[in-house]
């Protein structure tokens, strides 16, 4: 990769909240890291049912931003950067074969793919998504809980640690946001 | 975080931790009487629990999927048959192996999608559609897909015919091509592309790369196209996305319309123009070309080139004949032209030179005189800049997916392209359009048309302003800023926005994304400094200014 480390050390030291240039280019240097140690773990294997996101974005910190740098400031956009990546590369996924399904209802398709096709976690993601917007509408913060616990794996303390605040209320902001998208994803 | 919802979280946060029977008790006190904060609240609780496995865990196996390539091993035998030799190349969008056919002892090419176009579940049914539709193609320069198959865990793979040769990339690698040599290689592909469009099929996605070459004894050369259709299959007229964004083929040669996932016959004729003029200068841009080439073959590559796909040539085989015509007379003519040349320039004025830079073509419908596209610097394409852009980038440097250019400015910084005096009247006189698909990130963006001399200025202003967006027609710069105004939400999303002026009414209109929004704008005249089309950031409520162009140009009617 030309010159990462330099580069996502320099665009973390600059980022502003709000960014959305920065951000991108944080993802776009992120996401061939990822893929290459996803790679490097999976090489030759059969599947890849089981992946650890968290222990891959760790990975891909380390080895994208210089070393003085490790504070809990670029931690933080590194991780935010990360999970709204990996929230992305799903969403699209779930999008990608919604399309397919549609286009499939269009067309005569056979049994077997119309079974592949009935995926409903897909729809949820989606849902999902779209009240994730929403709840980012009321509270950015309790967004960004969601997106590290959920789309990255982080526990709370590391999810306190990534955005510099109290356990306790990372504990409160999740909770928070699960009861709140509970009762607008499970009517 | 709003406030009234930070009251919600806390009071929820601490209702929560009381035993059942308390909370009423507390929420009746600690909501006082704001009877719909204590319902938000109650509603929270009514939700907050713990052991349904409500998103427990992420759907993480298809993040593997995603990011995980399956690659094949040396000696794996799929479908009974292909036994894999060695990985040949990793492209963009697929892993390439050779491979040897052993029902008939022949080495073919295996083609196995990437981690992310295998998310696309419909790919293997189109991946046959797409070989039975290249199978009715009987034409030697038309490589056919062989055979697709399915791994294990269901990812396609394409078997395709092994062309031995090197490709039209590694040719280029050594520099542009002699003049005969690339006639010669034009007239092939347009005899390939050729039966492919009329049995309605597309390459659409033409590029060296694709261009395979084939000595044959006695120094002449075979071309074969590769990989016929694959493009279409991949973008399946979804719109981009981000992760397809950052993985799909190079950009550098599709056609404007094919960033909206528009997809025809024409779109080959355009990129086709692009590899000509590489194998000619060394670089897939027109305005690179030297100054040896003639006239005709300028033009010829023009009309390959224009923006609007129905501008194009219908036949390319009759189009690659008369490119190739155009080359192999330019060659020799050359001597006397360039002698022709020389006492022209002398004579003329350096002013009719800069005027020939112009894409100027009255027979059609529309003109576009001025135009900047996806990730091209403005540079490149003509434009100067003015004061302080503070720097650039593409939306996507790696030029892989749906790009736009990026202008970072200090207090006023934009590029600009002038317009002639006789464009100007033209304009004015006929009516004229301006086109751009931008958005702002940061401060405000401006984007117009002066036609200082003849007329006015129009200016569109994109002010993002907190979470919402201005869109503002200018009246006036000085004293204050005045103009006609609408408001946009969500902000920071590209639109495109058309400011379409009636000479009859002596005003335009503003469409965005296809909707007129606002009528009878009159422009202004003021800062008159006729720099033609302009479009960069100026500095509103804050000491910068970010924003990103998809494409801008004006056309003016015939």
């Amino acid at each position: 990769m030309r010159g990462a480390p330099g580069e996502v050390t320099l665009l973390l030291r600059n980022f502003q909240p709000g960014d959305n240039s920065t951000a991108t280019r944080l993802m776009e240097l992120i996401y061939p890291e990822l893929k290459k140690l996803a790679q490097g773990r999976f090489r030759g294997e059969r599947s890849c049912q089981v992946l650890q996101p968290t222990a891959l974005v760790h990975e891909a910190y380390l080895r994208l931003v210089e070393h003085k740098q490790h504070n809990w400031e670029s931690r933080a956009h590194f991780y935010g950067a990360a999970a709204n990546l990996m929230r992305r590369i799903l969403i699209d996924c779930a999008r990608a074969r919604a399309a397919d399904k549609r286009e499939g209802e269009r067309s005569a398709i056979s049994l077997d793919q119309a079974l592949a096709w009935s995926d409903e976690q897909s729809t949820d993601l989606l849902e999902l998504d779209q009240a994730l917007c929403e709840l980012e509408q009321l509270s950015p913060r309790q967004a960004r809980v969601v997106e590290l616990r959920y789309f990255t794996g982080l526990s709370v303390p590391e999810v306190a640690r990534a955005l510099g605040v109290n356990p306790r209320s990372v504990d409160r902001d999740w909770a928070t946001a699960l009861a709140w998208l509970r009762g607008r994803l499970k009517p | 975080m709003s406030e009234r919802w930070d009251k919600v979280t806390s009071l929820f946060g601490a209702a929560r931790a009381l035993d059942l029977h308390l909370r009423d008790a507390f929420l009746r006190i600690a909501c006082d009487n704001d009877d719909n904060l204590r319902r938000e609240v109650e509603a929270l609780l009514s939700t907050d629990v713990t052991d349904d496995g409500f998103m427990e865990d992420a759907p993480w196996a298809e993040l593997g999927r995603v990011l995980v390539d399956r690659s094949l091993e040396p000696g794996q035998v799929l479908k009974d048959r292909y036994r894999v030799e060695e990985e040949l190349a990793t492209g963009g969008q697929a892993l390439v192996y050779r491979a040897c056919d052993q029902l008939l002892g022949r080495l073919v090419v295996i083609k196995l999608m990437r981690a992310e176009g295998r998310r696309n579940r419909s790919l293997k049914s189109r991946f046959e559609q797409e070989m039975q539709a290249l199978a009715h193609i009987d034409h030697p320069g038309v490589v056919g897909i062989l055979d697709v198959g399915e791994l294990d865990d269901g990812s396609p793979f394409l078997v395709i015919q092994h062309i031995p040769g090197t490709s039209l990339r590694e040719a280029l690698s050594r520099g542009p091509l002699p003049w005969p040599r690339a006639a010669a290689i034009l007239r092939q592909i347009g005899a390939a592309l050729e039966a492919a469009h009329s049995a309605g099929i597309a390459h659409q996605d033409l590029k060296p790369e694709n261009v395979m070459l084939q000595q044959r004894e006695g120094g002449a050369e075979t071309v074969r196209l590769i990989d016929f259709g694959i493009a279409k299959i991949d973008a399946s007229g979804n719109k981009p996305r981000l992760t397809t964004v950052m993985v799909a083929g190079t950009v550098r040669y599709m056609a404007p319309e094919q960033f909206d996932g528009k997809n025809s016959t024409a779109c080959d004729i355009y990129s086709l123009g692009l590899v000509a003029c590489e194998m000619l200068c060394g670089h897939p841009n027109v305005r690179a070309l030297p100054d040896e080439i003639s006239r005709e073959t300028k033009a010829a590559l023009e009309e390959a080139l224009a923006f609007r796909p129905e501008d194009r040539p219908a036949d390319v085989h009759a189009w690659c004949e008369r490119l190739a015509e155009t080359l192999v007379i330019g060659r020799k003519h050359h001597f006397r032209r360039l002698a022709v040349a020389i006492v022209l320039s002398a004579i003329l004025v350096t002013g009719a030179a800069a005027a020939t830079k112009w894409y100027l073509n009255y027979s059609r419908e529309a003109v576009r005189i001025v135009e900047k596209v996806g990730a091209f610097d403005p540079l490149t394409e003509g434009f100067k800049t003015h004061s302080d852009i503070l720097g650039t980038v593409t939306e996507n440097p790696t030029r892989t997916g749906y790009d736009g250019w990026t202008i970072f400015t200090g207090k006023l910084g934009y590029y600009f392209h002038s317009f002639t005096t006789a464009q100007k009247r033209r304009a004015l006189d006929r009516g004229w359009k301006m086109t751009a698909v931008m958005k702002v990130d940061e401060g405000m963006m401006t984007t117009g048309v002066d036609f200082t001399g003849v007329g006015g200025r129009f200016d569109i202003n994109l002010i993002l302003d907190g979470n919402r967006e201005i869109v503002r027609l200018l009246t006036q710069i000085v004293p204050d800023t005045r103009g006609l105004e609408i408001v946009q939400t969500p902000a920071r999303a590209y639109h495109r926005y058309e400011l379409i002026y009636d000479p009859s009414l002596k005003s335009a209109d503003l469409w965005i994304d296809g909707e007129r929004r606002l009528t009878d704008y009159r422009g202004h005249n003021q800062f008159l400094e006729d720099r033609g089309l302009m479009f960069g950031g100026a500095v509103y409520k804050s000491d910068r200014s970010a924003g990103s162009y998809q494409s801008v140009r004006v056309e003016i009617n015939p």
